[in-house]
């Protein structure tokens, strides 16, 4: 915990020699994937080799921008293949360089009779070994296009197995997993989504804002270890995970309030005892609505968050608000680290990195993904300028700041997103502005990080899928 | 704090010999005449009654500007401050003093105007809270322009309790309400547009030099707020300043003035300076639902609820 309350100025430093550079990645062919795949939203290391879980867009009738007229930049959502083209796992070997699929949804009949693929998306993985397994696991939760969320197991990397039991152990629309964590042997996961009702327009919340908990995931055994929303209703879904100092943290999506964090030692018998260290959105209250990425490193646990996209009625046709880190130590102290400076119940926060929101760029929208690589911190981001809702209803703003925002939008870049590395959470440095050379001008961020011994693997996203020359791209940075 | 009060002289030497000011941005009642009083109290500090400079490049320009507002109460503040500062005294003969002084330098830009005031303060931050500085995108560029490096506090309160505190007061004072009662001044649309120029003015300011505070955090919590302000602007946060800090009332601007210039500051807190903690720490936030008690059937305007959520309402 720095003593020093002088504000810090750092610039913004040049690249690190020997250090990974935009130029150190290349695109990885990815054999095996249906046509409908479109962006990774969950990968892991397991067994020697890259686990790559792959994820579809909603089947076409429920799509999430059907109907629906925003001045994004790209073409709408192409769902591209069929609706028996569903989640895919493939494995690579770093070393081999050799891919293999080890899982391919299964084809059942839908609500309707029609045969269709029943996974949408890999959306959590994680390796863990509960009281139940004899070594550590890769369990993985794959998302449901039409019923509940189905629980996987791999103790080879080779071959998947279902876990038994539905879903969470509920008899509810719970169609998807969103975090994942292990800790005295339980396995730890949070619901997201709802595929009938409010429909797919928002899966990021879910009517189960519960942290569950199993020691043997293979029985499907799940139980809550938490109150729904920790006792607090405007808590819409637990999104992210996270094991430090011997104790679980959840972050939760809360749109009126801001984000909070919450802790618990997770001893003695589910539901847990939870406490709040961090609430309001670490004070800034909703434009900090939503956690997007935790990570430990080097003594602190780092926290983003920004605001959520939810369409008219939300604040991202209000921004652009650039998203913020703070990082919490286990005394429950915390910085900001990335942010607005401003006064909390906690002390006067200013950024220890001496930059706003978004590294000191406010057309940040996230920081997406964060992962461990080489020593350092890496953040991979999302940007607005990709899709300014920011532009609609402003009547608030006099003729001249609006001029000012339309040309800050103009400088969109396509295919634009940014790779961030620091050794210590407080000096920064870019690995890449614009992206990757040669990357489709349709990604507009970074979905997944994952470091392994053989480099950094990185998994942008795109605004469509491959029929409309987006789909899933995996780059490989090595020295 | 010894260090933050070397701080405080340090800059103070490197400005040339006095630190920059402190403006208050916030439109009216949002609780900026309690917490000018209060800051200006610190022994580091001077806190003054509003000035309404901004309204203007030069003294004569915010004399004669914004006709009404000034020719009403608008340049009590200006009087007072002159006539303490140059006579030590605000009476009917200092006043009159001040009024001529004033007028005799017509030309002078605000900055010198500003500089003025500072060499007869000598090195305390000056604190300023104009609430006329958020009338107009220009006012506030001004402000911005001819104070660079100067600490801006935006001082937010919730909308539904800035309107019931503006419509009380309406109530309160005929002459006020004569004013103001018209539907461009109401109290929604005056806190909307207020507060989204000063989000958007102050955005690109450097880290740390416009800070924004909830009014109700602050007041219902002093004894957390005040020491931050305190480490924020670089000077002391002991024991003797925060108590300072707690008595407004020893202001000399913290009363009703001569009757040539009786106001400068909200007539409530003229009547009343005095911090009543045990009022304070009953502040609470109101709701953003519901109907709008001076405009029966109608709820807040999303794009209000929009503004208040990003400055973490509900």
């Amino acid at each position: 915990m720095p003593e020093d309350k002088v504000m810090p100025v750092r610039a913004v430093a040049e690249p690190t020699v020997g250090k990974l550079r935009a130029e150190d990645f290349s695109e990885l062919e990815i054999p095996y994937l249906n046509p409908s795949i479109r962006t990774s939203q969950s990968m892991a290391w397991f067994a020697d080799r890259v686990i790559l879980g792959t994820g579809r867009s909603p089947l076409g009738f429920l799509g999430r921008f059907t109907g629906q007229e925003s001045p994004r930049r790209g073409a709408h959502t192409s769902t591209g293949g069929s609706d028996q083209d569903g989640a895919q796992i493939l494995s690579f070997d770093p070393v081999s360089e050799v891919w293999t699929k080890i899982y391919d949804s299964p084809v059942l009949p839908g609500k309707d009779g029609t045969p269709r693929a029943r996974d949408r998306s890999i959306r959590a993985s994680l390796v863990c070994q509960t009281l139940a397994d004899d070594a550590p696991t890769l369990y993985l939760g794959a998302g449901s296009l039409e019923a509940q969320v189905t629980f996987l197991r791999s103790e080879d990397g080779q071959t998947i197995e279902e876990c038994g039991g539905a879903g969470f152990n509920l008899d509810a629309d719970v169609p998807s997993a969103r975090a994942m964590a292990c800790l005295h042997g339980r396995l730890f996961c949070t619901p997201t989504g709802r595929n009938y009702g409010r429909g797919m327009y928002d899966d990021n919340i879910t009517d189960f804002p519960i942290v569950f908990t199993a020691t043997d995931p293979r029985s499907g055994n799940w139980v809550a270890a938490s109150e729904p929303g920790f006792g607090e209703a405007e808590n819409l879904s637990i999104n992210e995970l996270a094991v430090f100092e011997d104790h679980l943290y959840a972050a939760t999506l809360n749109p009126r309030f801001g984000f909070q964090l919450w802790k618990t030692d997770a001893r003695g018998e589910p539901p847990f005892k939870w406490y709040k260290i961090i609430d309001r959105g670490a004070w800034l209250g909703s434009t900090n609505s939503i956690p997007a990425a935790v990570k430990v490193f080097k003594g602190a646990l780092y926290v983003t968050a920004t605001v959520q996209r939810q369409g008219r009625s939300s604040l991202d046709n209000y921004g652009p608000f650039p998203a913020e880190m703070i990082r919490v130590y286990a005394n429950d102290d915390w910085d900001l680290v990335s942010g607005t400076a401003r006064f909390t119940p906690n002390g006067v926060k200013r950024p220890v990195s001496g930059l706003t929101g978004g590294f000191g760029d406010r057309y940040t929208h996230a920081f997406w993904r964060t992962a461990i690589h080489d020593g350092d911190l890496v953040v991979g981001t999302a940007g607005w300028r990709w899709m300014p809702t920011y532009l609609r209803n402003r009547d608030e703003l006099s003729d001249a700041q609006y001029r000012r925002l339309c040309e800050d939008a103009d400088k969109y870049r396509a295919g634009e997103f940014k790779l961030w590395r620091s050794p210590d959470g407080e000096t920064w440095e870019l690995i890449t502005e614009h992206g990757f050379p040669g990357s489709s001008p349709n990604n507009y961020g970074v979905r997944e990080l994952l470091p392994t011994p053989h480099g950094l693997f990185v998994a942008p996203t795109a605004m469509v899928g491959a029929v409309g020359g987006g789909g899933l791209e995996l780059w490989w940075g090595r020295k | 704090m010894l260090e933050t009060a070397t701080m405080a002289e340090t800059a103070a030497e490197r400005g040339g010999g006095y630190p920059e000011p402190l403006f208050i941005l916030a439109p009216p009642r949002s609780f900026t005449s309690i917490v000018c009083g209060i800051l200006g109290q610190h022994p580091q500090c001077y806190g003054l009654p509003e000035l309404n400079l901004f309204l203007g490049d030069t003294l004569g320009e915010v004399w004669g500007g914004f006709a009404g507002f000034m020719k009403s109460f608008g340049r009590d503040g200006l009087l007072r401050t002159f006539a303490q500062l140059h006579d030590g005294a605000q009476n009917e003969d200092t006043i009159a003093r001040a009024q001529q002084w004033i007028i005799s330098r017509s030309d002078w830009p605000i900055r010198k105007v500003f500089d003025h005031i500072q060499e007869q303060v000598g090195p305390k931050i000056l604190v300023e809270k104009s609430p006329s500085t958020l009338f107009r995108a220009e006012f506030l560029e001004r402000a911005l322009r001819t104070f660079p490096e100067a600490n801006y506090l935006h001082l937010i309160r919730h909308p539904r309790g800035t309107a019931a505190s503006v419509l009380s007061l309406r109530a309160a004072h005929e002459e006020i309400a004569r004013v103001a009662n018209v539907p461009m001044l109401d109290p929604e649309r005056v806190w909307r547009i207020s507060h989204e120029l000063s989000v958007t003015l102050t955005e690109p300011l450097p880290v740390g030099q416009s800070m924004r505070l909830k009014g109700e955090a602050l007041l219902s919590h002093l004894d957390v707020y005040l020491p931050q302000i305190c480490e924020w602007l670089g000077i002391r946060s002991d024991a003797e300043a925060i108590e300072a800090m707690m008595h407004p009332e020893n202001s000399p601007y913290a009363c009703e003035g001569p009757p040539n210039a009786p106001r400068g500051n909200d007539p409530n807190f003229l009547e009343n300076p005095t911090i009543d903690p045990e009022r304070l720490a009953r502040i609470k936030e109101p709701s953003l639902v519901g109907e709008l008690s001076w405009r029966p059937g109608e709820n807040f305007d999303p794009r209000t609820v929009k503004l208040a959520r990003q400055l973490g309402y509900s």
